[in-house]
């Protein structure tokens, strides 16, 4: 038996043209739908973020000596 | 953000920063769709302290007068986690000098270009890195000729090329 699957190119031509959309806000309207992605986030989210890009920086900064609470900068 | 670049020019005013710009995914979000991002990363050139190091001792103390704590590498200022980064090669230290001076609202502030952007994800190279270059493509904000003088200049021939290929679908 054949199996018939929906098309969905309007729903992705809909995404796309979503996106689009944002690309095309200013800057500063940017910014706060970041801003208002961040406030969804858990409260320490940023926190373990730090550690994971502290490991990553490790390997490149080579200019910093600075250690802050325990972190390298 | 305005409060913020407000608090990051003031310390520009006073000296305790040199130039600064606007990277990572802030900046990006100039050009593209908006990311999400847990902070704001500052790069900077840090005045020499007496002794030659280049140390960033200074900015934290300074921010820590003006009542805003570091916490790990970020400093919190007027709810964002701003990170200062200074810059750490020829590439970044180009950006930085090549910086637009844009507004935020009615605060003045730099951002870095596109394809300085472009050139330092394609230096970097993380996943991250390259799935956002690929947008930076696809909303086409990127002058190729510009992008490839500056991965030219900074010997980024064989991260660019392998890029490409994988990721524009160009043949070499």
């Amino acid at each position: 038996m054949q199996q018939f699957y929906p098309d969905i190119s309007d729903l992705l031509e809909a995404k796309a043209r979503r996106r689009r959309e944002l690309a095309a806000l200013t800057w500063e309207e940017k910014v706060r739908i970041i801003q208002r992605m961040q406030q969804l986030l858990p409260k320490d989210a940023w926190q373990i973020r730090s550690v994971q890009k502290s490991n990553w920086q490790l390997g490149k900064s080579h200019l910093v000596s600075d250690v802050v609470s325990g972190s390298i900068i | 953000m305005e409060r913020a670049l407000a608090v990051i020019n003031q310390l520009e005013r006073d000296g305790v920063i040199g130039r600064y710009a606007i990277g990572g995914a802030v900046a990006a979000a100039r050009y593209i769709e908006p990311i999400q991002t847990y902070d704001l990363d500052v790069f900077v050139l840090l005045p020499a302290s007496p002794s030659g190091l280049l140390t960033i001792t200074p900015i934290y103390s300074h921010l820590m007068r003006m009542g805003y704590e570091p916490t790990a590498e970020f400093v919190i200022i007027e709810g964002w986690a701003v990170q200062f980064l200074p810059v750490y090669d020829g590439l970044t230290e180009e950006a930085l000098e090549q910086a637009i001076q844009v507004d935020f609202d009615s605060t003045p502030t730099r951002v870095f270009t596109a394809e300085h952007l472009a050139a330092i994800m394609v230096n970097t190279g993380r996943p991250k890195d390259h799935a956002r270059l690929v947008q930076f493509f696809e909303f086409d904000v990127i002058n190729q000729v510009i992008l490839e003088s500056i991965i030219d200049r900074h010997s980024l021939n064989a991260k660019w090329n392998s890029f490409r290929k994988r990721f524009l679908s160009e043949n070499e």
